[in-house]
């Protein structure tokens, strides 16, 4: 359809000014806001030290680069598990402080404000990924996407069995649960690596591909449950 | 969703099923009020279809209630004797139309509501609503004697 034809359409379909529509739009509960806005807003509530652990991560690679070499690769990825942390302690925030109901009795439902949030630290992750990445890259010996799969394997991991264990476990108990899995996942990261020198062979990177394969599908999955169980906890209030 | 824009394309739609000023822009604030009292369609992206469907729902009621509207009065004399020929001769191209053809043309290029949409609230597939969207502007362009005989 043509310029010309919807201006014609819009004339025949003119209505009248209607005379009670800002007496009725002041009155209305709430204007909405946009997803922009929506997203600054959540962003707010993400505690400080989630955003000071990460700056620390990249803070000592950077300055570890340097003294390490080859072992920076390892010692990045033993520290992945501690942002996986993050984000796996903020799925259950809420409820590990007795505040879920409040929640989703609030302006925003618990599950979008929970996707939001999610969302948000995820893209906090990626973007720390990608800059300790090159990082990895240029001191290691390894090509540039074994080294991110070696990097994500831990912290796909600790997403992976922190969003199953906290779904699980109730309240403070859960946030527990997940510092333990965090540091179970760094420290067996480490002991792994300083008890098998073929830890990084290339032999070995076929398992470590496939591993990464399934722990992404695994963490897609218990992402998406974990947000189903917050969209159920709503209809069990009633 | 912007609700001001979305008022205003609301009451249009309701305007054009009910002809009556004072009734379109009661069933709009109904709409709108529903709209608010179950908020849980705002969260799955389902805003614009809910408000359609509750607007269209209570045209339908009201048009049950009184069987003939009365049509508020033409703006006769606010335009010149061409443009006066021009809208005459557009409304009866779009009133050889079939209604829900009309309703169709507003919603999608007056409202610019999506198809998905459109075709969610007729309970069509999205190509039988682009098939008869086509064929609605092919007969109206047709009667306006832009296009040759279909």
């Amino acid at each position: 359809m043509n310029g010309k034809m919807k201006m014609q359409l819009k004339e025949y379909f003119e209505a009248p000014e209607p005379e009670k529509k800002q007496e009725f739009m002041a009155g209305l509960p709430s204007q909405g806001v946009s997803i922009m806005d929506f997203l600054l807003l959540q962003a707010a509530y993400i505690p400080k030290w989630v955003w000071g652990l990460s700056a620390l991560i990249f803070a000592l690679a950077l300055i570890g680069a340097g003294y390490l070499k080859k072992d920076i690769l390892w010692c990045v990825s033993a520290c992945m598990p501690l942002p996986a942390l993050a984000f796996v302690a903020e799925s259950g925030r809420s409820e590990a402080w007795g505040m879920a109901e409040l929640e989703m009795s609030s302006r925003f439902s618990l599950r979008s404000v929970l996707l939001a949030r999610l969302g948000i630290l995820g893209l906090a992750d990626l973007l720390l990924f990608f800059l300790l990445l090159p990082l990895a890259y240029m001191n290691g010996d390894k090509p540039l996407f074994e080294t991110g799969v070696y990097m994500l394997c831990p912290y796909l991991l600790t997403v992976f069995l922190g969003l199953r264990a906290s779904r699980r476990a109730q309240g403070r108990e859960a946030a527990w649960l997940c510092g333990a899995i965090a540091l179970g996942v760094g420290l067996g990261y480490i002991l792994m690596y300083q008890w098998s020198l073929e830890f990084y062979a290339a032999g070995n990177f076929p398992w470590w591909a496939a591993a990464f394969v399934l722990l992404s599908l695994g963490t897609a999955k218990q992402c998406a449950e974990t947000l189903k169980q917050k969209e159920e906890l709503v209809w069990s209030l009633g | 969703m912007n609700l001001e824009e979305q008022y205003d394309k609301i009451y249009r739609y309701c305007y054009f099923k009910t002809r009556s000023r004072e009734t379109a822009e009661d069933i709009t604030q109904e709409a709108f009020l529903r709209f608010f009292e179950n908020r849980g369609y705002t969260d799955r992206g389902r805003a614009l279809q809910y408000l359609y469907t509750v607007a269209r729902n209570l045209c339908i009621d009201e048009g049950r209630r009184q069987r003939a509207w009365a049509l508020d009065e033409e703006s006769a004399g606010v335009y010149s004797d061409e443009e006066m020929l021009r809208r005459t001769s557009l409304k009866a191209a779009l009133e050889t139309l079939d209604e829900t053809d009309r309703e169709l043309l507003l919603l999608r290029y007056v409202n610019e509501l999506p198809v998905h949409i459109i075709a969610g609230l007729y309970g069509i597939s999205r190509f039988a609503l682009r098939r008869r969207l086509a064929k609605a502007v092919k007969d109206l362009k047709y009667r306006l004697g832009e296009e040759d005989m279909p």
